[in-house]
C-alpha cells in the first residue's frame, strides 16, 4: 500500500479545514450564539482597563470564568452556591480574548463580583500574599490605578 | 559549541535544532518549576512581575512546546526528509532561515509574555510577532522538504517517518493561520464563544497535528535504526495518520463539556476526544512490536528507553483526557487539577519523551561523537520518567479530591484547596526533579560534544536494517 504525497497533504488539510467549519465557523454563525444574556453588559473604560491587566497577567493560569451546569448555585466558594448561575454563551459576547480557563487552582470568578462587593476587600487579596485570605498572589507591583481597575472589572463580573 | 551556530556543513541545520531544542528545554522546565513551585509554596518569588504566576505559566507552555519539544522534533524531522545522494535533502542555507525564524520566534516569545504582552489566549499566548517567524520558519521547512520529495521522485510515503512530517508541515500553516487568526492587522479576529471554540481548536490542532505527527516521525523513524528492525507495520502508520485526520479537527469542544457551548458541540467534541485514544495506541502497537523483535534494546539504550515511554505516555495522555470527555467524570474532574495532570503527562511524558528520545538517538549522528556517560542518561531517564508519574499521580488524586469537594454543595474553596496542597508541593519537587534530569543531559552531551569518543558507524548512520 503507498500514499501519495498530495494524497497526504489534501488529506490533512481537508480535515483541518473541516474541522474548522464544525467546530469554530458554524457555530459563529448561530445567531442563538451571538445573542447576549441579560446578563451581559458593556465595560466601562476602567472596567476595560482592569481586563486588559487581567489578560496581562494571565489569571486565566489559575481561575475560570465558567459555572457549569451541575454546579450552578450549587457550588461554594465561601458558602453553599455562591459560585452563582450556569454561564451561557450569550454571556461572553464580545469579550476578546474570552477567559473561560480550564483550571482552577483558585476558585471560578465567573460571578465574584456577586461574592466579593467592595474594592478594598479585592485590593487586599490581590495585593498582599500575607494578609488573611489572600495567600496566593503577590501583585505587590501593581500600580495604584491598575488596581482599582482591576478590582472594578471583577466588580463587573456577576 | 558555539561555533556550530554558525556553521554550515551537513547536516548543521538539524544540529542547531537540537542545541536550541536543548537550550529551551532547560527554559520550559525551569518555568514549568517555578509554576509549580509558587502554587505549592504561595510566598516564593512573589512580587516581581516578570515572575508572577500567570505569566510564568503562559512562558512555561509556549517554552515547552515550540521551544523544547519543537526544536528537537524538528531537528529529527530533517533527518526524514528524502535524501539526495548523501546529502541531507533539506539544503542547509534555507533550513539555517527556518531555524533562525523559528527560534527568533521562541525568544520573542519569552520576551513578550514575560513583560506581559500576551494574546492571553490558552496555547496561542504569543503575540503576533512570534506568530509570523513561526508561520514563515514552518513555511520555509514546507518548500524545502516538498522539493527534497519531487527530486527523489518517489513516493515519500512508503516512508513513514517522512509522511508524518510532510502531514505536519502542511498543518501547522493551517493552524496558525485560522486557529491563531493570523489575518490583517493580527489582531484576534475572534470574540466570545467563538474565541473559546477557536482557542480549543488551536489546542486539538497543534498537539494532534504538529505535535503528535513529528513524535510519530521520530518513533517510526529511530525505533527501526535502535532495534535493527524494520517498523512492524506500514499499514499500522497509515492507521495513525487517518485516526488523526477523522478525530483531531474536532476534539476542541470536549474543553467544554457541561459548559456554556451547545450541547451538539460538546457531543463532537467529546466523542472525538475518546477516538483519539486511537492513533496514540496504534502508534504504541507499531512501536511495541518492532522493538519486541529485539527487547534487547530498550535495555541498551536509553533513546529507546525514551521513545517507548513516550508513546506510552501519548496513551496515557490521550485516556486521561478521554475519561474527563464523558459527562459523568468530568462533574468530577473537569475544571480541576487533573487538567495539569493531562500537561504533565502530554508535554512530559508523552512528547517530551518522545522529543527526548530522538535527541539521544540523533547527537551522536549530528556532533560526530558517542555520549561520554551512559550513566547520566539513566539517571535523566529515570529522574524523568519518575517524577512525570509521580506528578500525574498526585495531580489526578488531586483532581478527584478537588471534585468531590465541589460536588459536596458543603465544602468551602479553600477546604479543597488546603486538601490537595501536599499533592501540589509534591508535584512542585517533581518539577525540579525534572529540572535536575535535564542539567544531566544537558552537561552529557556538551562533555560529549566536546570529548566524547567517535561515534560508531551505526550511531551515525541511525539507518534501519536492511530490507525496511
Ligand atoms: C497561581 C494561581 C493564581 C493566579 C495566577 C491568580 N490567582 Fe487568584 N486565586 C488563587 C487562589 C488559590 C485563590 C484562593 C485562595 C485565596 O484567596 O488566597 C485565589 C483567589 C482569588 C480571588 C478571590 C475569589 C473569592 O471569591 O474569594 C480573586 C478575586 C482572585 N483570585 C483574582 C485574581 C486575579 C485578578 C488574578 C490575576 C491578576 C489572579 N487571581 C491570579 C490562585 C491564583
Amino acid at each position: 500500500m503507498r500514499m501519495n504525497a498530495m494524497v497526504v497533504a489534501w488529506l490533512v488539510a481537508g480535515a483541518l479545514l473541516t474541522g474548522y467549519v464544525a467546530t469554530v465557523a458554524l457555530p459563529n454563525a448561530d445567531p442563538a450564539l451571538r445573542k447576549g444574556t441579560e446578563r451581559f453588559v458593556a465595560l466601562s473604560a476602567e472596567e476595560a482597563h482592569g481586563r486588559e491587566i487581567y489578560v496581562r497577567e494571565n489569571c486565566v493560569a489559575c481561575h475560570t470564568q465558567q459555572v457549569r451546569l451541575p454546579e450552578k448555585r450549587f457550588g461554594v466558594v465561601r458558602a453553599a452556591g455562591d459560585i452563582g448561575d450556569e454561564s451561557q454563551a450569550g454571556d461572553y459576547i464580545g469579550q476578546n480574548p474570552v477567559l473561560l480557563g480550564s483550571l482552577r487552582i483558585g476558585p471560578d470568578l465567573a460571578r465574584v463580583g456577586a461574592r466579593l462587593t467592595r474594592a478594598p476587600q479585592i485590593i487586599a487579596k490581590l495585593r498582599d500574599p500575607a494578609t488573611a485570605g489572600g495567600r496566593v498572589h503577590g501583585y505587590g507591583f501593581f500600580r495604584d490605578d491598575e488596581l482599582r481597575d482591576l478590582a472594578a472589572y471583577l466588580l463587573s463580573l456577576r | 559549541m558555539l561555533a556550530w551556530m554558525f556553521s554550515e556543513e551537513e547536516w548543521s541545520a538539524s544540529r542547531r535544532f537540537l542545541i536550541a531544542g536543548v537550550f529551551w528545554g532547560a527554559v520550559a522546565v525551569f518555568y514549568e518549576a517555578i509554576f509549580a513551585w509558587k502554587i505549592g509554596f504561595p510566598g516564593f518569588l512573589n512580587g516581581i512581575a516578570w515572575f508572577s504566576s500567570g505569566r510564568v505559566a503562559a512562558i512555561a507552555g509556549d517554552a515547552a512546546v515550540f521551544g523544547f519539544a519543537s526544536n528537537l522534533l524538528i531537528a529529527a524531522a530533517i533527518r526524514f526528509a528524502p535524501r539526495l545522494g548523501r546529502a541531507s535533502g533539506i539544503g542547509e542555507g534555507i533550513a539555517h532561515l527556518a531555524f533562525w525564524s523559528w527560534n527568533l520566534a521562541a525568544g520573542l516569545a519569552w520576551w513578550h509574555l514575560s513583560a506581559g504582552w500576551t494574546r492571553g489566549r490558552a496555547w496561542g499566548e504569543a503575540p503576533w510577532p512570534s506568530d509570523l517567524l513561526r508561520l514563515l520558519a514552518v513555511l520555509i521547512l514546507g518548500l524545502a522538504f516538498a522539493r527534497a520529495v519531487r527530486r527523489a521522485g518517489r513516493e515519500i510515503l512508503d516512508d513513514a517517518p517522512a509522511m508524518f512530517v510532510g502531514a505536519a508541515l502542511v498543518a501547522m500553516p493551517v493552524v496558525l493561520i485560522l486557529g491563531k487568526g493570523l489575518f490583517w492587522p493580527f489582531h484576534n479576529p475572534y470574540a466570545g464563544i467563538t474565541d473559546a471554540l477557536a482557542q480549543a481548536y488551536v489546542a486539538t490542532a497543534l498537539n494532534g497535528f504538529w505535535l503528535l505527527q513529528l513524535a510519530a516521525a521520530a518513533i517510526f523513524g529511530f525505533v527501526p535504526a535502535l532495534a535493527q528492525r524494520p517498523l512492524h507495520s506500514a499499514p499500522l502508520a497509515y492507521v495513525a495518520l487517518l485516526s488523526l485526520c477523522a478525530f483531531a479537527p474536532f476534539a476542541g469542544p470536549a474543553a467544554f463539556v457541561w459548559g456554556p457551548v451547545p450541547f451538539w458541540l460538546q457531543t463532537i467534541g467529546a466523542v472525538s476526544a475518546m477516538l483519539l485514544v486511537l492513533p496514540a495506541a496504534s502508534i504504541l502497537a507499531n512501536l511495541w512490536k518492532t522493538i519486541s523483535a529485539r527487547w534487547r534494546t530498550i535495555g541498551e539504550s536509553p533513546a529507546a528507553a525514551f521513545l517507548l515511554t513516550g508513546a506510552i505516555g501519548l496513551v496515557a495522555s490521550a485516556s486521561a483526557r478521554a475519561v474527563v470527555a464523558m459527562l459523568g467524570p468530568s462533574q468530577f474532574a473537569g475544571l480541576s487539577v487533573w487538567a495539569g495532570a493531562e500537561w504533565t503527562l502530554w508535554m512530559y511524558g508523552g512528547i517530551g519523551a518522545v522529543a527526548l528520545g530522538a535527541a539521544y538517538a540523533l547527537a551522536p549522528a549530528l556532533t560526530g561523537r558517542t555520549f561520554v556517560s551512559r550513566r547520566l542518561q539513566w539517571w535523566h531517564y529515570w529522574l524523568t520518567t519518575g517524577a512525570v508519574v509521580t506528578s500525574a499521580v498526585a495531580l489526578m488524586l488531586g483532581g478527584l479530591i478537588q471534585g468531590a469537594a465541589w460536588a459536596s454543595g458543603t465544602i468551602p474553596f479553600s477546604a479543597s484547596s488546603a486538601a490537595v496542597a501536599p499533592l501540589l508541593v509534591l508535584r512542585g519537587v517533581c518539577a525540579w526533579g525534572i529540572v535536575i534530569g535535564h542539567g544531566l543531559f544537558a552537561w552529557n552531551l556538551f562533555l560529549s560534544a566536546d570529548s566524547g569518543e567517535v561515534a560508531t558507524a551505526a550511531e551515525r548512520e541511525l539507518a534501519p536494517a536492511a530490507g525496511a
